[in-house]
């Protein structure tokens, strides 16, 4: 496991929560910091005397006080510490939940968990160190969507015709046959059954006839 | 002598035009033509330009180019008697190029007419200032103009003329003997005793014979048409002839008769010519006579200049005055209309402007309190939680409900990054929203072309749709939400639709602002839904 962890949240009751996650998972050596330039500074100096941190977990928003900041958010933190010490592990535990900023954070910056802080935060948090620590990314479940691609959502008009063939009852061979002899692509059989799973998928449908049901509803066909 | 005869002769002739111009030539006009032809007092010609100056400009307005072309003719005419050859010939010209503009009938014997007479004038401008070639190549153009033996045996009269100017003595007598020919198929007497008289003269002055035969013939012509002016110029040739033959007494015989006749027909310049004639055939008696005729002759052409000259610079300052204020008053509306627009044009940028820059202020504030709330309220609330982890569940469950509240309040207004491709940014929103209990699904989402769509626009759109699945996770039970795209051809349209029950349509917060939203950049919203079909929503923008 961790030997050496940073907390870094400008909350002192929250650190407080994520140390008795650290505790129960047998990490007691947990140093806590609520400004984001004492977490580089503790990192830095870590590193000089031998005894490095080997994970930092971080908020993204920081109050701003009366304090001068050179690293004023987790993002700028993180893009410091990610440059100069590499090896360094990253948790992200915030309540920011856009899916742009998560996909940011793990693709550009390269955070190896990215947990929302929330009812479930702190047992998502506990998933995370254990994942992490197997280099394995984790995403707490309400933002894991964030690198799936892109257009999993996105239907065309390929789906809309052959949702208008399966409505005229049409079996796939018959289809496969039609598309084809009028040029649409693609028109194999094993292509056309990929289709249509991945439609069931899209419209949480159970069969094709549900599936028909449901399009039609929607004035899709 | 020739330059009155011919321009008499000339004068008949135009007349004869001038009748062809049929109803446009009222009486004013021929009162005014005639004090053109025949200035009795010094001013007259003054005042008859004055008369066609007002009449060119007013048919000239008016389009009335014939009358436009007699206007010109007569102020071509008055320049000349002033002596002002150029401005004469600059007005003849621009009588042809008049002329030359009416094309509406073809035949029109008035078009061909009225320009073989304007080109007479104008050769008769260049033999005055002795530029013959020109005067004969104009002729030449006048004479394809006309058929009229009269027209034609005039013009060559009038060459023949220009021939003697030039001292080609051969070149005028055969344009005069052709002249003559031409007089006698229009059986004209006028014309035939005028070239007869001209041919005769350059055949005495030839020393060929039939000189003074012809040149008696065509005094008795004369006399028995009753033509004076016509016998005083039969009278000099005679004289000139028999002086040359050095028949003193039949010159001086012919010189008397010239006299008297000038003196009873009281043309001024004809009495000059007679007492001129009588000083070169030796007769000094008359000198003194002379001289004063000639001076009163010249300094009557001077008061006419002076009066003229007086007019035309009044005139030229009144209208130069005219038109300075005319450019005012034109300076003045252009102030005006452009000051007008100007203003106009400012006022809708600042319109649009303060439009523009309101709704960028609601955009900042709405995004500047959900940082707040988000930054602050969920976090503090986030930090409760957090203490009374595993103490109360059903405090906690309360506190979940007010910090998952907080955040969508939040979310609703965060700001959004329009610097990632728009059809993510929807994707991700879409996404946020896509869960084991609800699909989202698009169709053609990337197929659009948001380039050309402004940012407000598009926060405006994204805004929109997260009000309408904040709705749809609310009130709806939906399963599936389609969101529908398609490019028109310069709108974009964007249906949505979800399987979820459906509802009356009451105007919420929520759908109530879409619709201003929508509103505020000029686009459609449409809500249908019924109770268990669904919730529909068609947006144009």
């Amino acid at each position: 496991m961790f030997q050496k962890v940073l907390i870094s949240d400008d909350f002192g009751s929250i650190n407080q929560g994520v140390l008795k996650v650290l505790e129960q998972l047998g990490l007691p050596d947990a140093k806590q910091v609520q400004y984001c330039d004492d977490a580089y500074l503790q990192v830095k100096s870590a590193q000089k005397n031998k005894d490095p941190f080997d994970l930092f977990i971080t908020d993204l928003n920081f109050k701003i006080d009366h304090r001068e900041q050179k690293y004023s958010s987790g993002e700028a933190i993180i893009e410091q510490l990610k440059k100069e010490v590499p090896q360094l592990k990253i948790i992200v535990y915030s309540v920011e939940d856009r899916l742009q900023k998560v996909r940011q954070l793990v693709n550009q910056l390269g955070v190896n968990a990215y947990v929302c802080k929330g009812r479930n935060g702190l047992v998502d948090l506990s998933k995370a160190i254990a994942a992490v620590y197997e280099d394995h990314l984790f995403l707490s479940p309400q933002i894991e969507q964030a690198l799936q691609p892109k257009n999993n959502l996105e239907i065309d008009d390929y789906d809309i015709e052959l949702l208008k063939q399966l409505a005229l009852g049409h079996p796939k061979e018959s289809i496969s046959e039609l598309f084809k002899n009028n040029g649409i692509s693609p028109s194999s059989l094993s292509a056309i059954e990929k289709r249509q799973s991945k439609l069931f998928i899209q419209f949480s449908a159970n069969n094709a006839a549900h599936l028909i049901g449901i399009v039609k509803d929607l004035g899709l066909i | 002598m020739k330059t009155n005869l011919t321009s008499f002769l000339f004068f008949c002739l135009y007349l004869l035009f001038i009748n062809n111009l049929n109803a446009q030539v009222s009486d004013s006009l021929s009162y005014y033509s005639s004090l053109v032809y025949n200035p009795k007092e010094p001013d007259h010609l003054t005042k008859a330009y004055k008369f066609f100056t007002q009449k060119k400009l007013e048919y000239a307005r008016t389009k009335k180019y014939k009358a436009e072309v007699y206007a010109t003719q007569n102020l071509a005419v008055i320049q000349k008697k002033l002596g002002y050859y150029d401005e004469s010939e600059k007005l003849n010209i621009e009588s042809i190029q008049l002329i030359d503009l009416i094309k509406s009938e073809k035949d029109d014997p008035w078009v061909s007419s009225s320009k073989a007479s304007t080109l007479i004038e104008l050769a008769i401008i260049y033999r005055d200032k002795k530029d013959y070639e020109e005067a004969i190549k104009i002729y030449d153009r006048a004479l394809k103009l006309t058929n009229l033996p009269t027209a034609k045996s005039m013009i060559q009269n009038n060459k023949g003329v220009v021939y003697l100017y030039k001292n080609e003595l051969y070149k005028a007598l055969d344009q005069y003997q052709l002249a003559y020919e031409t007089a006698k198929e229009s059986k004209d007497v006028k014309q035939i005793a005028r070239s007869l008289d001209n041919l005769s003269f350059i055949r005495s002055k030839l020393s060929l014979p039939h000189a003074e035969e012809g040149l008696l013939e065509a005094l008795d012509m004369r006399i028995k048409i009753n033509f004076s002016y016509g016998i005083g110029t039969s009278y000099g040739h005679l004289i000139l002839h028999y002086e040359l033959q050095q028949d003193t007494l039949k010159a001086i015989s012919y010189s008397d008769k010239y006299l008297k006749l000038a003196k009873e027909t009281g043309i001024s310049e004809q009495i000059r010519n007679a007492l001129k004639l009588k000083i070169e055939i030796g007769d000094d008696t008359t000198a003194a006579e002379y001289i004063a005729i000639n001076d009163s002759i010249n300094s009557a052409n001077n008061l006419a200049r002076n009066k003229f000259n007086y007019y035309a610079y009044q005139y030229d300052k009144k209208e130069k005055d005219l038109k300075i204020s005319n450019l005012r008053s034109e300076r003045l509306l252009y102030l005006v209309i452009g000051s007008a627009f100007i203003f106009i044009a400012v006022y809708v940028i600042l319109k649009y402007k303060h439009k523009k820059d309101k709704l960028e202020e609601i955009y900042k504030t709405e995004t500047r309190i959900s940082r707040k709330i988000h930054d602050e309220v969920a976090n503090d609330v986030y930090h409760v939680m957090t203490k009374l982890q595993n103490e109360n569940k059903d405090v906690l469950d309360d506190l979940e409900h007010i910090y998952n509240r907080t955040r969508d309040i939040s979310k609703e207004s965060s700001s959004i990054d329009l610097s990632m491709s728009y059809p993510e940014l929807l994707n991700d929103l879409f996404l946020s929203y896509h869960n084991k209990q609800v699909a989202i699904i698009t169709k053609d989402l990337y197929q659009i072309n948001w380039d050309k769509i402004s940012d407000l626009k598009k926060s405006t759109v994204y805004r929109v749709f997260q009000e309408l699945l904040t709705n749809m996770k609310k009130h709806s039970d939906a399963s599936i939400v389609v969101f529908n795209f398609s490019q028109g051809n310069k709108k974009i349209s964007m249906r949505y639709k979800d399987n979820g029950i459906g509802s009356k349509i009451k105007k919420g917060n929520g759908l109530h602002n879409t619709e201003n939203r929508i509103a505020s950049i000029n686009g459609t919203i449409i809500f249908d839904s019924e109770e268990g079909k669904g919730f529909k929503v068609i947006i144009t923008i």
